[in-house]
């Protein structure tokens, strides 16, 4: 018996551009730019007052206000992606199979705009007025939890917080265990929702957010804009979906993670970004001739999008520029630990409809020496194999190839 | 054929002890690590009491610079780490780094970090939050610094899963090394969680003991029928997981081998547990089939046995439901009777209990026995340990949304 195989079979999305898969999909074909001044609190006090907001999206259309209070948005945002994950892949949740269905989803800080709010009325009122729901709104394990719980379904249930890579290493995780026999069928994601005063303050003070706008591999771009949303999928095992005939988006080939000393001591970025994308190919069988587009991490902090590109341009050498790059996040912000996650929503979709999003905000560099990062306008291109890249901002680095089913069958 | 996994080194930082010789000795004797909170002011919290690490300084294995950008979970997983490395006697040679992992579990991350830094921004000082707030107070930095201090390259992963964060890392971790992945990984769990809004918080749910904060020795009484919470703790627990070929060819001393694994998911309640106990029972009935375990053949089950009221009767009808008759004659005991519930690190811990029990052919004990639950009627090991042949040991974690995770352990015979 050969390795069980993993496919996408649905895409739920809650984001800046919209509320599921098919709005997602039209608004970055479109680059429709979802970059504006921070409405949810007032920012005017920040070196950054902007970011891209989920705006559209309101709990109340979905869940009782009872639960919303329980909740902090990050589960808000997840369990109604969830939910349009089951929709889009039509999955009918049947009793005698629950057991085999799973969650797994990544975050950077989970419920940490929930502490704030509490943390605040702790030292404020008094812990008499804390939520009585505190540790399950604020701790990463509630997020899954409540998922979950919200579809019954009795399968693993984890969350990944690794930082800004965390959703690509879910979806590491639900391959792993869809191969290793412990489910059938994984909903597997990021969600993030920390556009909060604490967080937008603390990467103020860190000095990566951008007070002008999302512009990733431009010149001169001076840090990334916050986004938020939850990206999540139907991971499915290859004959549970062809039995149930499911419609598949493409086939999870590889997962590929490294993690390399930062700092002094320091390895290069683009060493390490380079092996985790060697690495994912050679996990999943392919050349890299064979990959046609790249769903990059681009979030505009210029060192990180240098070694990227340089990362890119060291593997796949002349390839690198037949090969299209480009980055949702010059549209959508950067979602941190959901970035993973979204940045596979494009590769998927890219896939499936051959079209190449495109990188908005785009500034012709001068040096000649340019990738394809597909600047401001999307188009048409046959499509064979993708990968998304994902890097948290120090030392972690996940790569995942994404196959047309069944094309990738050589 | 799927790699073996086996346990060659374990590292501790626990309110008992810190080095895994001081953790097992106090195990075994006993000893009640619980007190009155120092960390802060409990006036105002309803639950005064906990387990403290009083003993901990973090300049023994980091430099101050270093230290003060990282929170305690931090410091914790890097001392437990290089305790792990001491006693699994590990070299770290550049050829090996590539297929080394680090996968901790870990429910609150830096959020101790982040409530400090709140209590500056929220007193009207926005500027004046630390520059390391952001990477301090991700659940990610707990792993990374880890993976940093050893030149580890391989996947460097956080599980947040509550309280059974741990079980989960171990794992995958496990799983990592039967496919081939991973040679080694290093896994376990960090939680530093004695804050004035983490304490609070638990308070504030309800699941903290409340009732004992004038005697808080007697605090932390899992399967006792006066139990009314649990006792908060802190601390971090690392194991050597490693592919068993790569362990002998070192020479590794070998506590047990990593046999199974079960994860399930009572999709019922975010703090309740499933009064049936059925996803406990089949997380624990995964873990045996998986390590090819049979129910008989189970010598000792360190428990989750919390101390809450549901925990300890829930988990008791689990293990029945998942060992029939043999429940009655499977060794259960708490560690969390002697150094209270160190959240999502409490998992580690208890594995870390399993692998010494299999190593040393001793059982610890549940201390503070004192008033019988007919609802709690296995064999808890009351009050003191006792020598019994462990050939297989199992460690299980409940936790809050609904978790359950079970790790079975075996006797290492070649």
């Amino acid at each position: 018996m050969g390795q069980r195989r993993a496919v996408i079979t649905g895409i739920g999305v809650i984001s800046p551009n919209g509320l599921n898969k098919e709005a997602f999909w039209q608004g970055i074909k479109e680059g429709r730019n979802c970059v504006d001044r921070v409405t949810s609190f007032d920012a005017s006090g920040f070196p950054s007052q902007i970011a891209a907001e989920a705006k559209l999206f309101n709990p109340q259309d979905y869940l009782p206000i009872k639960s919303i209070k329980k909740m902090d948005r990050s589960n808000h945002l997840a369990i109604v992606a969830a939910k349009g994950a089951i929709t889009d892949g039509e999955f009918q949740i049947n009793d005698a199979e629950i057991g085999r269905i799973g969650v797994v989803i990544g975050t950077s800080f989970g419920g940490v705009g929930y502490a704030e709010k509490e943390i605040y009325k702790l030292y404020t009122e008094g812990l008499r007025m804390m939520s009585s729901y505190t540790t399950t709104g604020t701790f990463c394990g509630g997020l899954t939890g409540e998922v979950s719980t919200a579809f019954n379904f009795r399968g693993p249930s984890f969350t990944v917080a690794n930082g800004c890579n965390s959703s690509s290493d879910s979806f590491g995780l639900a391959l792993g265990m869809i191969r290793d026999n412990l489910a059938d069928v994984m909903l597997a994601g990021g969600a993030e929702a920390c556009i909060t005063p604490g967080v937008v303050g603390a990467l103020c003070r860190m000095g990566v957010l951008s007070a002008k706008a999302s512009r990733p591999f431009a010149r001169g771009s001076d840090g990334f804009v916050l986004g938020e949303g939850s990206w999540v999928f139907i991971l499915e095992e290859l004959e549970h979906a062809l039995q149930r005939k499911a419609h598949i988006y493409a086939e999870l080939l590889s997962w590929a993670s490294v993690c390399k000393p930062y700092g002094d001591k320091g390895a290069d970025r683009v060493s390490e970004v380079g092996e985790a994308i060697v690495s994912a190919l050679q996990k999943g069988g392919l050349d890299p001739e064979e990959i046609d587009y790249i769903s990059a991490h681009g979030s505009g902090l210029p060192a990180l999008d240098e070694a990227e590109i340089k990362a890119i341009k060291k593997v796949f050498g002349q390839h690198a520029y037949g090969l299209a790059v480009s980055s949702i996040k010059s549209m959508l912000g950067f979602p941190l630990g959901a970035g993973g996650a979204a940045g596979l929503a494009a590769a998927t979709l890219a896939l499936e409809n051959n079209y190449l999003p495109p990188t908005i905000n785009h500034e012709v560099d001068d040096n000649g020496d340019v990738l394809d990062y597909v600047p401001n306008n999307g188009r048409g291109k046959k499509i064979r194999n993708v990968l998304s890249i994902s890097l948290d901002f120090r030392s972690k680095s996940s790569v995942l190839a994404l196959g047309r089913y069944p094309g990738n069958e050589k | 054929m799927k790699n073996r996994v086996v346990i060659t080194g374990i590292g501790v930082v626990a309110p008992n002890g810190i080095g895994v010789v001081p953790f097992w000795q106090a195990l075994i004797k006993g000893t009640n690590c619980v007190d009155t909170i120092t960390f802060f002011d409990p006036a105002q919290h309803p639950a005064q009491v906990a387990a403290e690490i009083k003993n901990f300084d973090y300049k023994n294995y980091l430099s101050h610079e270093v230290a003060r950008k990282m929170d305690r979970s931090s410091h914790f997983a890097i001392a437990a780490a290089l305790e792990a490395v001491d006693d699994g006697a590990f070299k770290i040679k550049n050829e090996n780094r590539d297929k080394i992992g680090v996968v901790l579990g870990s429910a609150a991350g830096g959020l101790g970090f982040y409530e400090k830094q709140m209590q500056v921004f929220w007193q009207g000082k926005g500027q004046g939050i630390d520059e390391q707030t952001l990477l301090a107070t991700s659940s990610g930095t707990v792993s990374e610094e880890v993976s940093n201090l050893f030149g580890f390259s391989g996947p460097s992963i956080i599980i947040s899963n509550g309280c059974t964060s741990a079980n989960d890392a171990i794992g995958m971790s496990a799983n990592f090394i039967r496919s081939g992945e991973l040679d080694v990984v290093f896994t376990g769990g960090s939680d530093a969680c004695i804050t004035p809004g983490i304490v609070g918080a638990f308070c504030r749910l309800g699941a903290l003991s409340t009732k004992r904060n004038h005697e808080p020795k007697k605090a932390s009484r899992p399967f006792n029928i006066d139990r009314d919470g649990f006792v908060i703790s802190e601390g971090s627990w690392v194991l050597i997981l490693e592919k068993m070929e790569h362990a002998l060819e070192r020479g590794a001393s070998i506590y047990a081998e990593v046999a199974g694994y079960g994860a399930t998911c009572d999709a019922y309640h975010i703090t309740k547990p499933l009064p049936s106990g059925e996803e406990t029972a089949r997380a624990i009935k995964m873990a045996l089939k998986e390590g090819n375990v049979e129910p008989e053949k189970l010598s000792y089950i360190n428990a989750h046995g919390t101390s809450t009221e549901l925990n300890d009767k829930t988990e008791t009808l689990a293990i029945k439901k998942a060992l029939g008759k043999h429940a009655y004659s499977v060794s259960v005991s708490s560690m969390k009777s002697m150094i209270g519930h160190a959240i999502g690190a409490a998992g580690a811990g208890g594995v870390a209990v399993c692998a010494l029990a299999i190593k040393n052919d001793f059982i610890p004990p549940t201390i503070n026995y004192e008033s019988p639950d007919p609802e709690c009627d296995l064999d808890y090991v009351w009050n003191t340990g006792r020598k019994k042949i462990v050939e297989a040991a199992l460690g299980n974690s409940i936790g809050f949304g609904s978790k359950n995770a079970a790790v079975v352990l075996t006797k290492y015979k070649g």
